[in-house]
């Protein structure tokens, strides 16, 4: 395979990959009005993942998995137990939480494991997709060659899409109106939980291969370019998909080509080239709306 | 441990932390009670991209990358920028204050991120950089940081001491607040400076990650105390100054540990302890 | 299951608020009639609206002696108990078609895994054209009018084919067409012996649109028909001396 390929096409896949995860499962977050949950969660799965490692001592992708998963999950319910308690607003006591996960984590990260684990604190916010290429296999069949990571995001994709479509109707009900689907709703709670534990598998598997930064964006971006246009749940799922899909390959392709594009020094980073690209693609894609509906009117 | 033997660098940097959290606990009690804890959070990731911009530019002109004040000064306009930004973009139909927030943030930092990347790979950056800024370091800090960090924040106390009365109305009844003719919009702007100028100050100690625990943690800490708002303005003050000392001095002792992660699990401990006087303190008024 | 007998909805004793040490709303007693429809009036911050949502489960601390919906408990009876929000309550930029929200009235019929099919789609179609939406149902909500908006809520209960509706503020902020539209539709379920309770503010209505009133101050003033509820004295009770004229009025 020809060298260039081997190292943009497996960037490629995990972008895209993530794109599909965060992006659909981000919808939902957006939809409930719960966008910054999402950044919680993000911060929140450090020390779950880190621990994971320390535990088993290998980089199982079981262990780190379980761990972040359940770091994840634990902060969201320990912000809303606080809520209650404190009475503090919800923004404060998700920030205090994924603040104190975070800093437990970044703890363990440089005290413990950062001889044992080849994740630094830099990779845990700006991703690593520019480490991840396609080792092309003497004997062993070509696909023992692609990076685990991009396995482990096609896995989420797959869960995310699958999760949506099954639960699409009480998802979407919840969304719209939670007070009459908690009344009338079949086992509104056990989706709600479904939802937060599928979100934060989706956030554990982009994670070590794009970061927190992106997997951020990835999970808001892409549903509120979609939401001007949209006029269905559905129809926002896939053009967010499709749109989030289309800037970050070309987010990653300007990054990771900035040295010719550019006449930059070096490559840039692609996680933060993909983030900025969606954040700017929000207003644009407002403004356009507005400008649609001028002309109709 | 004597004065000679610690050195007068590191009393200065004892110094200036405790004046950070003293300053972050009390400014983060406005911060909670006007709910903007996660404009603080913007604003921090927000930095980034302005002190990177600042660094190639002191490269540029020959000041130095790590020129204090002009960090200070990058930083602070594009947290300030992402500021205005969060509810500029909240106005716009389907997005809401929550994905405008997340939005804002994402966009920043990823910024930050690129320019970042940018920094690192300059023949100047990749002796120092800005890493320690990530997650703060206090033994990374220069006599030069020191002196700019308690200069901005003796700054911010001493405008925070001077509009303390309007910022309380503001904060606790905004309705009176309002009927009593205050600028509550010239107050809330006000507000977004101070907690910018915090922000910038703690961020080379703090870390721009992790800066905004020391304006949400001690505050929350207060006020699961009780009490009136002096009382848990100055107690905010006092948990930040305490947690923030203690996160220096544990960053030193054990090698490795970023000092914005230290602070963080020390105003996180103080925090804990203080939740089950909310509790049945308020249990016992039921 | 109990006939006509058994109170559409019953409560004794009922406390509750959003603050475990604050409650809004004090040893609340009542029983509605099946078939009865019921205004639920008071003066702002009264609590009628927590009352509501506090009887459904919605509000953090809630005590009572007994909370009844249809004879059973409200696990049992939740698929015929509709509540329907205030509209306030609803962000209408959310991306559906009126047809699109009056099918979520249907999903508990469907189950967590069935598909939305054409009957479905039939039935939801049925419950728009009951309210005069039929024209509207492929226009997103959020073109809709206010009056329009508030009629798609009513649809998806009517889709739900429940026996007690429990509506807050359903007349707010709506233009007199739909208020008098609403009222007929409401007026034609209670005819089919569905059981209404609605939270009003419009004293002046009162009369118009409802057989029977609650008058709610924190605890319950008065009780019973709107003429015998709707007095100088319950309503200076309630509402201090300022509704005196209001009540005047119409006595």
């Amino acid at each position: 395979m020809n060298a260039a390929l081997a190292v943009d096409l497996p960037a490629l896949a995990a972008a895209l990959l993530a794109t599909i995860a965060c992006g659909t499962l981000g919808n939902w977050l957006v939809l409930r009005k719960e966008s910054m949950t999402g950044d919680a969660i993000a911060h929140a799965v450090l020390p779950g993942l880190v621990a994971g490692f320390l535990v088993t001592g290998t980089r199982s992708v079981t262990a780190m998995f379980i761990g972040a998963a359940v770091a994840g999950a634990a902060a969201v319910m320990l912000s809303t137990l606080l809520r209650r308690v404190t009475r503090l607003e919800a923004g404060a006591a998700l920030g205090l939480v994924f603040t104190a996960f975070f800093a437990l984590g970044v703890l363990l990260l440089e005290s413990q494991g950062a001889r044992q684990i080849d994740l630094d604190p830099e990779c845990v916010l700006f991703g690593s997709l520019e480490t991840l290429f396609y080792a092309a296999p003497k004997e062993a069949p070509w696909y023992t060659g692609v990076p685990a990571e991009v396995w482990t995001l096609a896995g989420a994709a797959a869960l995310a899409v699958g999760f949506s479509v099954v639960f699409g109707k009480e998802l979407a009900s919840l969304a719209f109106d939670p007070a009459h689907a908690r009344l009338a709703g079949t086992a509104p709670r056990l989706v709600e939980r479904m939802l937060l534990a599928v979100v934060s598998a989706g956030i554990v598997a982009s994670f070590a291969a794009v970061g927190s930064v992106l997997v951020l964006a990835l999970l808001v971006c892409p549903a509120l370019i979609a939401a001007p246009h949209a006029r269905s749940v559905r129809g926002q799922i896939l053009l967010s998909v499709v749109v989030g899909g289309l800037l970050a390959t070309s987010g990653y392709l300007v990054a990771a080509h900035a040295d010719q594009i550019l006449g930059s020094r070096t490559a840039l980073n692609s996680a933060g080239m993909i983030a900025t690209l969606l954040a700017l693609a929000v207003p644009c894609s407002h403004l356009v709306r507005a400008a649609i509906n001028r002309r109709s009117a | 441990m004597t004065a000679s033997a610690i050195g007068a660098n590191t009393l200065g940097v004892l110094a200036g932390c405790m004046l950070f959290g003293a300053l972050a606990g009390a400014v983060g009690t406005f911060v909670l009670a006007r709910r903007r804890a996660l404009v603080a959070d913007v604003a921090g990731h927000a930095a980034l991209p302005g002190v990177a911009l600042a660094f190639l530019a002191g490269e540029a002109l020959g000041l130095g990358g790590r020129t204090p004040w002009l960090l200070l000064l990058g930083g602070a306009a594009t947290a300030l920028l992402a500021a205005w930004c969060v509810p500029a973009l909240s106005r716009l139909r389907r997005i809401g204050p929550d994905g405008a927030t997340a939005v804002v943030l994402a966009g920043f930092f990823g910024l930050g991120a690129v320019l970042f990347s940018i920094v690192q790979g300059h023949p100047a950056g990749s002796q120092g950089g800005l890493r320690t800024l990530l997650f703060g370091s206090a033994a990374a800090m220069g006599r030069a940081e020191v002196v700019a960090l308690l200069a901005l924040a003796t700054a911010t106390l001493a405008l925070l001491i001077l509009f303390l009365r309007g910022l309380t109305v503001v904060a606790f009844d905004e309705d009176f607040a309002r009927s009593a003719g205050l600028p509550v919009r010239g107050l809330d702007l006000l507000l977004t400076l101070l907690l910018v100028a915090t922000v910038v100050a703690g961020m080379q100690m703090a870390g721009i990650v992790l800066v905004v625990a020391m304006l949400i943690t001690p505050a929350a800490a207060a006020r699961n105390l009780g009490g009136r708002i002096g009382r848990v303005t100055a107690i905010a003050a006092i948990v930040g100054a305490a947690t923030a000392a203690a996160g220096v001095l544990a960053s030193r002792a054990i090698a490795g540990v970023p000092t914005g992660a230290a602070m963080t699990l020390a105003a996180t401990a103080a925090f804990l302890v203080t939740v089950p006087y909310a509790h049945f303190a308020r249990g016992a008024r039921a | 299951m109990s006939g006509a007998a058994t109170p559409a909805l019953e409560t004794r004793g009922l406390t509750a608020g959003y603050l475990r040490d604050e409650p809004v709303v004090r040893d609340i007693s009542f029983s509605l009639a099946r078939g009865s429809m019921t205004a639920l009036i008071g003066p702002n911050g009264a609590g009628k609206s927590t009352l509501i949502k506090a009887m459904l489960g919605l509000v953090p601390f809630v005590a009572a002696e007994r909370i009844a919906f249809l004879g059973t408990d409200l696990a049992t009876a939740r698929d015929r108990v509709a509540y329907i929000p205030q509209r306030s309550q609803i962000d209408w930029n959310f991306p559906a078609s009126a047809l699109d929200i009056v099918e979520m009235g249907l999903y508990p019929s469907l189950g967590l895994f069935r598909r939305v099919r054409r009957e479905t789609r039939e039935k939801a179609r049925e419950a728009l054209a009951t309210v005069g939406l039929a024209d509207a149902a492929r226009t997103q909500i959020g073109e809709l009018s206010g009056g329009q908006q508030q009629r798609v809520l009513v649809a998806r209960a009517l889709a739900q084919d429940a026996e007690l509706f429990i509506l807050d503020e359903p007349f707010a902020n709506i233009d007199a067409f739909t208020e008098t539209s609403l009222a007929e539709v409401l007026r034609g379920l209670r005819n089919r012996g569905r059981t209404i309770l609605a939270v009003h503010h419009d004293l002046r209505s009162v009369r118009t649109h409802f057989d029977d009133a609650i008058l709610l101050s924190h605890t319950i003033v008065a009780q019973g028909a709107v003429t015998q509820v709707m007095t100088d004295a319950t309503l200076a009770q309630a509402y201090g001396f300022h509704a005196e004229g209001h009540a005047g009025t119409h006595a």
